[in-house]
């Protein structure tokens, strides 16, 4: 085999190799990002419909002006990782209990799973303000096609 | 004490890789909290930040730098040092590649793939063009998609965070696991993530090879007049950057090779060698 040919063989893999992975989707998982504004209308999100568990994985920008805030979903968890299992003292952490989040900042992004149950329904993400329970937005999440953005 | 001092010169490298995990790594993540992130995903990803927006590849790139800033500063000073001193973030620092290497050594060569039959730099910058114009050429963005830079810092952290867990219950998660198992762990040297898929080793890998042509930088070069072509630093390359030549002589592929130093390490020629000199 000629070098030259190898070359363009091994380029045409990695090509493929390539397009594969960036073709590769599952049904049970979705990473999408969230823009969270007031009263702004929220584009849904579609789940795949294969059986079982289902989890999202968020990336949130919150342009919301709440620092405490509440993120549930009916027949849903809401997971973060934030902050992170040992702080450091050089940077202030949010404060995350359960679906609750508090000390947030304005832009900043919020990286969320949410564990859906085998259920195949419609959810609805709520975020509303901590103090008062008043709905800030919601993002409805739609069973069917599997076509997630990433940021 | 010499011993010891021999035995410790030998692994020199496996301290600073350690060093690199406990930087870099959850639980402690040091350098990712100081830009607020506790992984390196987000403001710490070094690898988002080169694909092309569908959106417009300037004001695209500008939200990307803007969103991975640190990635971004942490690139272009990997960029830099390579240029410099060789591909040493790579073999000596990176957390990910070094744990991949470091798991991998656990296992018996039996159990390893071996990925040296593929050509390295045709197959790497195929999968890097993808990785970079698949959104914007409308194919598809590889993404966080089985990244290793998402896999090992949730594995290493899963034992402390159960959101990291929900991932790996996702076969998205298990798909990356494999990914990282069948390209690092089970891959002979532990190194084939690092050298056929991570976007930044390509960048690097070109900053050396053309950093390589000027004899000022320093880098891992061979005396061809001292080689005798015994093939023992071919053997001992993770990464299979060696190979003899026609002329019975060492030839080093700077696309490839990581700056490691095994090689100079096992000459018995001494004619490996790390600092500035002639064009190889």
């Amino acid at each position: 085999m000629s070098r030259r040919f190898q070359k363009i063989l091994f380029i045409a893999v990695g090509v493929a190799v390539g397009v594969l992975f960036a073709r590769f989707t599952t049904g049970d998982y979705l990473h999408g990002m969230i823009v969270l504004k007031e009263n702004a209308k929220l584009k849904p999100l579609f789940m795949g419909k294969t059986p079982g568990k289902k989890t999202l994985a968020l990336s949130i920008r919150n342009e919301q002006g709440s620092p405490d805030i509440t993120i549930t979903v009916k027949g849903g968890e809401v997971k973060s990782f934030y902050p992170p299992p040992v702080v450091l003292p050089f940077h202030k952490w949010i404060a995350v209990q359960g679906g609750a989040f508090r000390g947030l900042r304005h832009g900043m992004r919020l990286p969320l799973y949410v564990t859906l149950d085998c259920a195949e329904h419609d959810y609805e993400l709520v975020f509303a303000r901590a103090s008062d329970g008043k709905v800030i937005n919601t993002v409805p999440i739609l069973t069917g096609e599997n076509h997630g953005t990433h940021h | 004490m010499g011993r010891i001092t021999e035995i410790l010169s030998a692994k020199r490298r496996f301290v600073f890789l350690f060093i690199g995990m406990l930087l870099f790594l959850p639980p402690l993540s040091f350098v990712p909290q100081a830009a607020g992130e506790p992984n390196m995903c987000g403001k710490v990803c070094p690898r988002l930040f080169i694909i092309l927006s569908p959106k417009g590849i300037l004001p695209g790139a500008l939200s990307n730098i803007q969103a991975m800033w640190f990635g971004v500063m942490l690139v272009a000073v990997i960029l830099a040092v390579t240029y410099f001193f060789g591909r040493l973030w790579c073999s000596h620092l990176c957390p990910i590649g070094g744990f991949s290497e470091m798991v991998s050594r656990i296992f018996p060569g039996w159990m390893k793939i071996n990925f040296t039959g593929i050509d390295v730099p045709a197959f790497r910058y195929g999968y890097f063009a993808v990785f970079v114009v698949g959104a914007y050429a409308g194919i598809g963005a590889i993404a966080c998609k089985l990244c290793n830079f998402r896999v090992i810092p949730f594995l290493v952290g899963a034992p402390f965070e159960p959101a990291y867990v929900a991932y790996f219950s996702t076969s998205m998660g298990l798909a990356g696991l494999l990914s990282v198992s069948v390209f690092g762990f089970f891959a002979r040297g532990g190194r084939a993530y690092c050298n056929l898929l991570c976007p930044v080793g390509a960048m690097d890998a070109a900053v050396n090879y053309i950093a390589c042509r000027f004899g000022s930088t320093r880098k891992v070069r061979t005396d061809r007049e001292r080689c005798d072509g015994c093939g023992s630093c071919v053997r001992s390359c993770m990464v299979g950057a060696l190979s003899v030549d026609g002329t019975l002589k060492i030839r080093r592929d700077a696309l490839v090779c990581m700056s490691c130093r095994d090689c100079e390490k096992v000459c018995p020629q001494g004619a490996i060698a790390y600092g500035k000199g002639e064009k190889r």
